[in-house]
């Protein structure tokens, strides 16, 4: 039934055509009862909106606004961190995978994210090698490789430059030859020139019978018997303890540091040393100190000062024919030093260390080589290639006893 | 480990090591010194090494190592921090390995080290792990913040540029 209330949706129904006929017809007596429905029915019109060709959305904008089928909604600024940061990890699974590249695919600013992130791998500079790697192997015949000297170790050098030239400087080396004569009356033992051909020890009971390791060098001279020199001599125990046989005692570790010695030059540093002995050490270094540099008697035992060494026939150290030296190496401008002890077996004891900024390693090197020198034994060529090396040093026996 | 197995150790990892402590502590010295510390106690302790697990108890000594001797030094007052790039300007920026070193620099010795071993050493999280004594949860964590850490300075520096 039409009324007042819906009238309007009858005449839109009419004009939309969607009125039946007897709709139609209740329609018209209606409008004839009410004829101010009648002037409202005359008039309307079925109005139409033509479509505004200007008015179009971009199609970047289009593109922005469409959604992936299975695009999520709901994803975090850090789950987008996370994804990205897993891809370079290589630590997503399968489904975060995909729904990291629906994201990509999307969104520029994630994309520029994981450019971002790509360059934060940081890569190799292979160009960077550790430059002595050949000195921390470990074995009978390491290659000598003369490290880059720096610092310390150039004031270190210097020094031990200058000591050898004092030392060469004169025709004798008394205290040296007489120390090792002595000790080879004591033993009894063959020992070696530095011509590597064995000599049969003296068996005369003259105390200090002076035998030259190098003739041009070390003529024959007296030993010193003045007795003038008050200083304490050292443990026995201390300067022999170093080497049994060819065992290392404990306490004592083989250095790697110091190849070019073929093994023979040892370090102890973390030598446990008793109240007694540093005690000990203490009162034979007082004298040492004060007169260490430049003059190379500084540096030498007095042969009445040596200790007696309790030599066992078969211990390789009989080979050798070096008293123990001391030396101490200065840091020029820092205050440190190294005063260091080398055996008669060749071994070197740090007996005073203040070097937290001394280029320990080197000064080492540049002691041991020192050594080397003076015996004559390792003379270094870069030339010389490991095996010449080896060849040269095939009789020397603390070498192989050090290398096991 | 025998004796020719430690020398292969050291010809297969020596400069990895070296490579990962010099970026750390960038003192060439120090890295060195740290690098044959390190083969040393390894030395010591070459019966007890197993060849296999050789590259993973030598970087966990050398990082040890480093820490040590990294504490020494701050104790003694004289570490010397890494001022180089405190006066650096963007001018020198020149590429962005170097805006990478720059970044890796200002992150701390722990983040530095971390991120040293999965990237130059490609250390899985559990390694890393094992190595620097951390929970595996705490190296996912760290790599995360770091990465985003050299991101957010990596992206500033390229705006700049």
């Amino acid at each position: 039934m039409i009324h007042q209330e819906n009238i309007e949706i009858y005449i839109l129904d009419f004009y939309e055509g969607r009125l039946r006929d007897h709709e139609i017809e209740a329609l018209m007596k209606f409008l004839v009862l009410h004829p101010e429905w009648k002037k409202v029915f005359d008039e309307f019109e079925m109005i139409t909106l033509e479509e505004d060709s200007s008015a179009v959305l971009s199609d970047d904008f289009r593109n922005h606004l469409k959604k992936q089928a299975h695009q999520p909604h709901d994803i975090s600024e850090k789950r987008i961190q996370e994804l990205l940061i897993g891809e370079l990890e290589q630590t997503l699974s399968q489904q975060d995978q995909e729904l990291l590249l629906l994201l990509l695919s999307g969104d520029r600013n994630i994309q520029s994210q994981r450019e971002l992130y790509k360059k934060t791998i940081l890569v190799p500079d292979y160009s960077m090698v550790y430059p002595n790697k050949q000195l921390l192997k470990k074995g009978r015949h390491p290659i000598y490789k003369i490290p880059a000297f720096k610092y310390s170790a150039v004031a270190a050098t210097f020094l031990l430059l200058l000591i050898s030239y004092n030392i060469f400087k004169e025709p004798t080396i008394p205290a040296l030859n007489v120390a090792m004569e002595h000790r080879n009356m004591i033993s009894g033992s063959e020992i070696s020139s530095s011509g590597n051909t064995p000599i049969k020890a003296s068996q005369e009971t003259e105390p200090f019978r002076y035998a030259p390791t190098n003739q041009s060098l070390a003529p024959v001279l007296p030993p010193n018997q003045s007795g003038d020199d008050q200083r304490e001599a050292l443990p026995s125990d201390y300067l022999y303890s170093s080497l049994k046989g060819s065992t290392l005692v404990e306490g004592i570790k083989p250095s790697i540091n110091l190849p070019e010695t073929n093994g023979k030059i040892y370090i102890r540093r973390e030598h446990p040393m008793s109240a007694a002995e540093k005690s000990q050490l203490r009162k034979y270094l007082v004298p040492q100190k004060k007169a260490i540099s430049p003059g190379t008697s500084d540096l030498r035992m007095e042969p009445q000062n040596l200790p007696k060494p309790e030599l066992e026939p078969q211990n390789p150290m009989t080979t050798f024919n070096q008293p123990p030296l001391l030396i101490q190496l200065k840091s020029k401008g820092f205050g440190q030093q190294v005063i260091a002890k080398i055996n008669a077996d060749a071994g070197l004891d740090i007996i005073e260390e203040d070097s937290r900024k001394f280029n320990f390693r080197n000064a080492l090197i540049a002691i041991s080589r020192f050594v080397q020198d003076r015996r004559g034994i390792l003379r270094h060529t870069e030339r010389e290639s490991s095996e010449e090396i080896a060849i040269r040093l095939g009789n020397l026996e603390i070498g192989q006893a050090f290398s096991k | 480990m025998t004796t020719s197995e430690f020398n292969k150790c050291v010809d297969l990892y020596s400069d990895g090591l070296y490579r990962f402590i010099y970026k750390s502590i960038r003192d060439e010295d120090k890295a060195m010194d740290i690098v044959q510390d390190t083969f040393e106690k390894i030395w010591l302790h070459v019966d007890e090494v197993d060849f296999s697990k050789a590259k993973g108890y030598i970087f966990t000594t050398g990082y040890r190592t480093m820490i040590d001797q990294i504490r020494v030094d701050k104790r003694f007052g004289d570490w010397e921090e890494v001022k180089e790039y405190d006066h650096v300007s963007h001018k020198e920026y020149s590429d962005v390995k170097t805006i990478v070193n720059k970044a890796l620099a200002k992150l701390n010795e722990k983040q530095r080290s971390i991120i040293l071993l999965r990237d130059y050493e490609g250390y899985s999280y559990e390694e890393i792990a094992q190595i620097m004594d951390m929970s595996l949860s705490q190296v996912k964590v760290s790599i995360f913040r770091i990465r985003q850490s050299l991101k957010e300075y990596i992206g500033k520096l390229e705006n700049v540029i």
